[in-house]
């Protein structure tokens, strides 16, 4: 920490305050990032036909995209919101000042629910589970 | 007589012996069965070290919690390294899924076998284990802007905890989980 010692005796911090609105963009689009790769997720087992080809396309940048399939695309999603709307949100909101409390609340319950809904007992049970390979009609399963 | 050895004696070599004896069981699988062995050790060595890193970054957030002078900018310089490592072991994470999701690869023999260890567990692991990327970049760069003002107790120093209290968390998980499937298939 830098203090500076004025006439021996008072203390002044020599850094500005920053705004707290820097808390509340970075709070935010953290949760935008990880909330965009469970969409993508869930949007890639909902309609895989629709969902994969596209979230191959956007992963194509990464190395053998090819044999890491269609989760490069959903962590692509995942940086691209990310980094984008932590960068909009430090300049608007981080140039305010907010109150703290219901956007450390908000995030905390925000970011257990996604645990939630991710956990995949959950969503497949309110969407349905995948054939599985055994269980296949004409299958000896 | 005193004691021969002081309390750090003790702690050090604590320390010592269960890195290096964490370290050891993703190295067994150089002498191991697996097929990819050099994506296997390198994502299991990144993971472990890792998850040793972060164990030191959670424990450094108490004293910067308390305003002890100087902690906010230790724990800063640990945790952006931790960050590098989380960084490492993603890549390699990606590397090594390669194989996983390949032909004849464990997805494929899963399915068939026990398709509740991918389709629950991979299925949960793969996303929770990139969240701490995003919260340690979150919580490093909260540091480097507000560690000069932190005050005990203030707002900021328990956002900056809890951002790191969940990144070691989703660490755990990742980590734990990773271990689990490995024991049930190898890559």
């Amino acid at each position: 920490m830098n203090f500076k010692t004025v006439q021996g005796e008072k203390i002044v911090n020599e850094h500005k305050q920053r705004k707290t609105g820097e808390i509340a963009a970075v709070l935010l689009s953290v949760y935008l990032g990880i909330i965009a790769m469970t969409v993508c997720h869930l949007w890639s087992y909902y309609n895989p036909l629709k969902a994969n080809p596209i979230l191959l396309k956007l992963g194509s940048w990464i190395p053998s995209w090819w044999g890491i399939g269609p989760y490069a695309g959903k962590e692509t999603v995942g940086l691209l919101v990310w980094l984008a709307s932590w960068a909009i949100f430090h300049w608007t909101i981080g140039r305010k000042e907010v109150a703290l409390k219901p956007w450390t609340i908000g995030f905390a319950i925000a970011f257990v629910v996604n645990l939630v809904i991710l956990w995949p007992t959950v969503y497949h049970a309110i969407l349905w589970w995948p054939a599985l390979p055994n269980t296949l009609p004409g299958g000896e399963g | 007589m005193k004691s021969l050895f002081t309390a750090r004696d003790f702690a050090v070599t604590q320390a010592c012996v269960a890195a290096a004896l964490f370290l050891s069981i993703p190295l067994f699988n150089v002498i191991g069965f697996s097929n990819h062995k050099l994506q296997a050790v390198l994502h299991g060595l990144g993971a472990t070290v890792t998850v040793i890193m972060s164990c030191q970054t959670i424990h450094l957030i108490y004293p910067m919690l308390r305003g002890k002078i100087g902690a906010a900018a230790k724990l800063e310089w640990v945790l952006w390294l931790t960050n590098a490592m989380v960084l490492l072991t993603i890549i390699f994470g990606n590397w090594l899924y390669i194989a996983y999701r390949g032909p004849d690869g464990p997805q494929e023999w899963l399915m068939y076998h026990s398709p509740e260890v991918h389709l629950i567990l991979m299925e949960y692991k793969e996303f929770v284990s990139l969240y701490p990327l995003p919260l340690g970049i979150a919580a490093g760069f909260l540091l480097r802007r507000f560690r000069h003002t932190l005050e005990p107790g203030s707002a900021v120093g328990g956002i900056i905890a809890l951002l790191i209290t969940l990144f070691w968390i989703c660490l755990l998980i990742g980590f734990a989980f990773g271990i689990g499937l490995t024991k049930l298939r190898m890559v």
